[in-house]
Formats: structure tokens, sequence, C-alpha cells
């Protein structure tokens, strides 16, 4: 890809962009990370919390357990053993000794008391987040009986919902630090980018010598600034060389051109020369000429080429410079009708070059000439007519071969063919005759668009 | 009929000497011609000239180098460059040197001899040496037994300079004789240009020095 459309894709680019997305992932990131690690400690404490209300409630009961076994067997001495939430029921769940709280707060204390009096085995019932209670069958001095307890799961969940908070807090804190880190160490990472992209922004072109010099390529920034300098540095060279060559071959092929031109010149100004010769004079003069004018588009081509002139040719533009060219021609009437939103993907100079060898031959042709053009999808059409007399079908068909054009030198019409081509275009003769005018019409087909 | 002119040629390419000097003796002028930017400073420096042909590609310097330094050595004459390429660019840098005038190769003949009329008319301008000598091949001054080295740029700005004694020469056209046109130089660098060309002056014990005419150029003055 051409250097000048990457640097201005780069001038397109929303600035920032990549900071923005750098700072979006960096967040995105953390803030997953932050949710794992709230859920993970929520899950661990809730565990752990778990296991304490199961350790309490069974020390607890083992505790009453040793308790009643030491006592007597007469049941009224058990009661000091149990404390309050302890329940001891008999083998047929008549309450022995200890009572049930009364508490309004959980009226389902009592029920869940009263499902677990009969027991048979060892189990937990949790009261929704409230209470754990503990049935543990128990057998003293040969009666079995039921013992229950119950445990306040406040303190539990008081503690589980602090430590919640707390990492939720942290992580929103974690998220908020990563994502300014992130801004930070973007902008300060970046910055040479930056500093490229507005450094680049002044540059034209034509700037072959200009360089990013971000320095000793301590970072990968850096490194690449270097890399593009180096890539810079052979392009440049490369321009350089192509308008070393440009120059040396018109210098190479106009002075021989120039002895020629002169030499027949300096035999025209003889008073004594015949006729016929003369003539012949005339007709190198004319060669001359011509193949002057062929080194000079050639060059403007080449030089259009690499100067990256890719602004292209407005329809103002052009209508200037064929209005100009008929003036220098100063003949016949020429009318000049085209779009001004028109811009032809082409610079101005190579347009001018295609579209002069069809209107000097119009005017040549005929009293009138109208230049108009039409836009159909991306193609720039510019329509050049005459009211002449029209092109004969033998010469119609070979009249872009050099040497074959109706008047003048020919070599026009083949020219302007070949700049055409050279810019992705073409030039074709559309009617030898009952065109617009009447007359020939011709065609410049060429890129282009409406802006 | 047209009044006979001493023509100076420096042209590189036999064929187009050759028959430029035919061209011009046929016309019935006094041609002295030189195939070098060396051959010129040497034929072309001390004579009486009434305009210069000169080509801008030398093979051993800038043909617009070489005018600089015969104007320099006090020659006067008007000068019409010849070119092989023919941009405004060209064009420009050709004028900022010390253009008179310029054609493209291949030029007319006849068109040739009617400008140099026109130039030649117009050459009212008497010689003055300044003592300093430019050489337009090593990009250096003298004065005497004393030579310095200069930067080509160093060279075309003073060359704009002192080819004009007395005259106040423009920042603007300073800056067009050294740089390439369109090139964009600041204040400070022409002046730090200036100063260094003042230093190299004084190395060669030149007998002029250049002073700044505030807000609008340069002139050199005769060294007291």
């Amino acid at each position: 890809m051409n250097p000048t459309h990457l640097l201005e894709r780069a001038r397109r680019a929303a600035p920032g962009a990549l900071r923005r997305r750098l700072i979006a992932a960096t967040g995105l990131a953390s803030a997953v990370a932050a949710v794992v690690l709230v859920v993970t400690t929520h899950l661990v404490l809730d565990r752990a919390g778990d296991a304490t209300v199961r350790r309490v409630l069974a020390e607890r009961a083992d505790a009453i357990v040793a308790t009643l076994a030491r006592t007597s067997d007469d049941a009224d001495d058990a009661a000091p053993a149990v404390g309050p939430y302890d329940v001891l029921y008999d083998d047929r769940g008549r309450r022995v000794a200890g009572a049930v709280p009364e508490s309004f707060r959980f009226p389902g204390l009592a029920d869940a008391f009263a499902r677990l009096d009969r027991a048979r085995s060892e189990r937990y019932l949790d009261i929704g987040e409230t209470y754990r209670l503990l049935a543990r069958p128990v057998e003293v001095e040969g009666r079995r009986g039921v013992l229950v307890l119950a445990e306040s799961l406040a303190v539990y969940e008081g503690d589980e919902d602090a430590a919640l908070w707390l990492s939720i807090v942290t992580g929103t804190l974690l998220v908020a630090l990563s994502m300014t880190v992130a801004a930070w160490i973007s902008r300060r990472a970046l910055a040479p980018v930056q500093e490229m992209a507005s450094t680049a922004r002044e540059w034209s072109e034509r700037d072959l010598e200009r360089r990013f010099d971000l320095g000793a390529p301590t970072d990968e920034i850096r490194a690449l600034g270097q890399v593009l300098d180096e890539l810079l540095e052979k392009v440049a060279a490369a321009i350089r060389a192509e308008q070393r060559l440009t120059a040396e071959m018109a210098h190479e092929l106009r002075s021989p051109l120039t002895t020629i031109r002169a030499t027949a010149d300096l035999m025209a100004l003889h008073p004594d020369l015949d006729e016929q010769l003369r003539e012949d004079v005339a007709d190198i003069v004319a060669a001359c000429t011509t193949m002057s004018t062929t080194i000079t588009v050639l060059l403007e081509l080449a030089r259009a080429g690499h100067t990256g002139d890719r602004d292209g040719c407005t329809g103002a533009q052009l209508a200037e410079d064929v209005r100009a060219l008929a003036a220098a021609r100063d003949g016949g009437r020429l009318d000049v009708d085209l779009p001004p939103r028109l811009v032809i993907a082409a610079p101005r100079v190579v347009v001018l070059r295609a579209i002069g060898p069809l209107v000097d031959n119009a005017l040549r042709a005929g009293e009138r000439v109208q230049v108009t053009a039409a836009v159909r999808s991306g193609r720039a059409v510019v329509t050049v007519a005459d009211d002449g007399p029209g092109v004969d079908d033998e010469v119609a068909d070979r009249i872009f071969e050099p040497g074959a054009g109706t008047t003048g030198s020919g070599l026009g019409l083949a020219l302007a063919r070949r700049v055409a081509h050279a810019c992705g275009g073409d030039v074709d003769l559309v009617r030898a005759r009952g065109g617009p005018l009447g007359g020939a019409s011709f065609a410049l087909d060429l890129p282009g668009h409406l802006s | 009929m047209d009044p006979v002119l001493r023509i100076g040629v420096c042209e590189d390419d036999p064929g187009i000497r050759k028959v430029l000097v035919r061209g011009l003796r046929s016309a019935g002028h006094d041609v002295t011609a030189a195939q070098d930017g060396r051959e010129a400073v040497a034929l072309l420096g001390g004579v009486a000239l009434d305009a210069i042909i000169m080509d801008v590609g030398l093979p051993d310097a800038d043909g617009r180098d070489v005018v600089q330094a015969l104007q320099a050595g006090g020659q006067r004459a008007p000068v019409l460059f010849l070119t092989a390429l023919g941009t405004v660019e060209d064009r420009l840098s050709g004028f900022a040197a010390g253009a008179d005038d310029y054609l493209v190769k291949p030029f007319d003949l006849r068109e040739l001899l009617a400008r140099l009329q026109v130039l030649a008319r117009r050459h009212d301008r008497a010689p003055v040496a300044t003592g300093l000598q430019l050489d337009p091949l090593a990009h250096a001054i003298r004065h005497g037994e004393r030579q310095v080295a200069l930067t080509p740029t160093e060279y075309r700005m003073l060359a704009a300079i002192v080819t004009r004694p007395g005259e106040v020469v423009r920042r603007a056209a300073v800056v067009a004789a050294g740089w390439p046109d369109g090139a964009i130089v600041s204040e400070n660098t022409v002046d730090s240009f200036l100063r260094r060309l003042r230093v190299k002056l004084e190395q060669v014990d030149a007998p002029l020095t250049i002073e700044t005419v505030r807000g609008v150029g340069f002139t050199a003055k005769e060294r007291r």
C-alpha cells in the first residue's frame, strides 16, 4: 500500500481509540477477577461458618451428654445440665428437661423442636438463616431420649455479610485502580505514537528528508519508529533514484533532439535553400516538436506518478484548462459544461494531457466544440464532440495508431490514449459522425466520482 | 540589422555547442565557447560580454553556481539558461541564481537569437569586481592566497548577496537562492548561516563583509 494512503488512514483513525480499548479491557479483566474474588470469599466464609455452627452444636451436645452421664438417675437432676435453647425429650417425645424459648420473631422455632423430638439418628435442621438445630439420640441410664439444641446463626451471618461487603468494596477499588494504572501506562507508552502521528500529519508527500527520530530503540514503539524511519529512507532513496533517472532521461533525450532541432533551424536560416529542402527541414522541425512534447508528457506522467498527486482534478479545474487550451488555439466556439462536483481521480496535468489532443482535434475539425461529462459507477466519462465532417471509416479503424491522426502530426490521439491507460482509463471514438453536434465525438474515460 | 553581440556560451554537449556557435556566428555575433564550468570561469570571467548562454546541467558543476561565480568575479552580462528540465521549480531556482531568461531544450534557434538581442539591449550594468573569487566546482571562496570551503547552500546564499554589491538583497531572495522552491526556512536558520558566512569571509580576509538591513535583507559592504 502506498505510504500516503497509510498516513491518510492513520489521520482518519479516532484518536485514543486504542487507549480506550486497552483501558476497557483492563477494567473488564479486573472486574471479572473481582467478581471471582467476591464469590469465592463468600463461598469459603459460608463453608467455614457452617462448619463452625456444627462444631459448636456438637460440642454443646457432648458437654450435656457428659453432664447427664455423671448425674443420678433422677430425671429432675438432668435439669441443670441443659441451658436455654436445649431440650431433652424422652423416647415418647415428652419434654424431660429444658424449655423451648418463647420467641415472637421466630414462631417456627417451637415447631422445629417438636419435629425433632423423636429423632432416631443425629440430624441437623435449619430454620431459614436464623437458627440451626441439632437432634442427638441419647441413652441415660438405660432410658432412651433425644437431646435437641438450637444455635442462633445471626452472629455468623453478620460476619459473612461484613466480609461480603468488604470484598465488594475491595473489588471495586481494585477495578478502579487497575483502570487508572492502565490509563497512565498506556498514555506514557503511546505518547511516542501520538508524537509520530502529529509529526507525520505535518509532512507532505514531497518531504523526502523527514524522519520520526524517536531516538534509541529502548522500547517496541521506538523500535517501530526506527523501522519506519528506515522504510522512509528506502522510499526516499527510491523516489530520488526515479527523479534522477527521469532527469537523466530528459537530458539524454533532449540533448540530441536539441542538436537536431537547432541544426534544422540553422539550415532554414539559409536564404538560398531550395523549396523542397526547406519543406524537408520543416518536417524535421515538426517531428522534433512532437518528440519534445512526448518527452514532456511522459516526464509529467512519471513525476505525477511518484509525487503522490492523488488529489485528483475537479470539474472546475478541467473546464479552466480546456478553455485555456482553446484560447491558445484561437479558433472555433467552445462550450464547456462539466458538473462542478466532478472529481477525476488522476493528476490535473495528466488529465489535461489526455484530453488536450481530443479538444485540439475537435477545434481543428469543426466550428463548434462541446465538452460534457457524466459520472457512472465510479467512472467519469468526458465527451468531446464537434460539428465537423466526422472521421472517415478507413481512418476510424486506426485513428489511435501513431501517425494515423486526421490532422497534424498524428501522435496526439495515440499519446492521449497512452496517458489515459497509465491512469487506469481509456480514450475512444464514440461516433465517427452524427455525434451530439453532428460531427465526431470522442470519450475520455477515467476513474472519477461526484464530490 | 541587429547589432553584433559578444556572446559567451557554456554547454557540455558537443553537438549543441557546435550548432549554437555556428548559429550565433552565422547571425554575425562574436562567440566565446566553454565546455564545462572550469573552462567557463576561465574564459568568460574576465572578458566584456553582452550575454551569456549557460547550460544548467554541466558535468563538473551546476550552471547556476558557475553563473554566480562569474557574477561575483565582476561579470555583469545577462544570462540565459538552457535546461533539459523546465519545471517551475527549475525555472525559479535558475532565476534565484541570477538568470535573466530561460529556454527549455529543444529550443527554436530563432527564438534564442531574438531573446539574446532583447537581453543585450537591456544590459546596462557596469562591471563591478568585488575582489572575492567564488569557485563553483569546489563551492569555495578565495581571496589572495586564502581559501575556505563552503557548503552548497552557503555558497548560493553568499553568491546571491555578493554578486550585487551595494544593493540590499531581500531575505526571501537569499532563501530562494540557497534552498529549493517551497522550502520553509526559519529566520534563525538564515541568521545562523549568515553568521557562519561572516566568519568564513573573515577567514579569507575578504575585502567585503555582509551587513544585515533590519526588516529587509542583506547587503555586501566594503570592509573598512
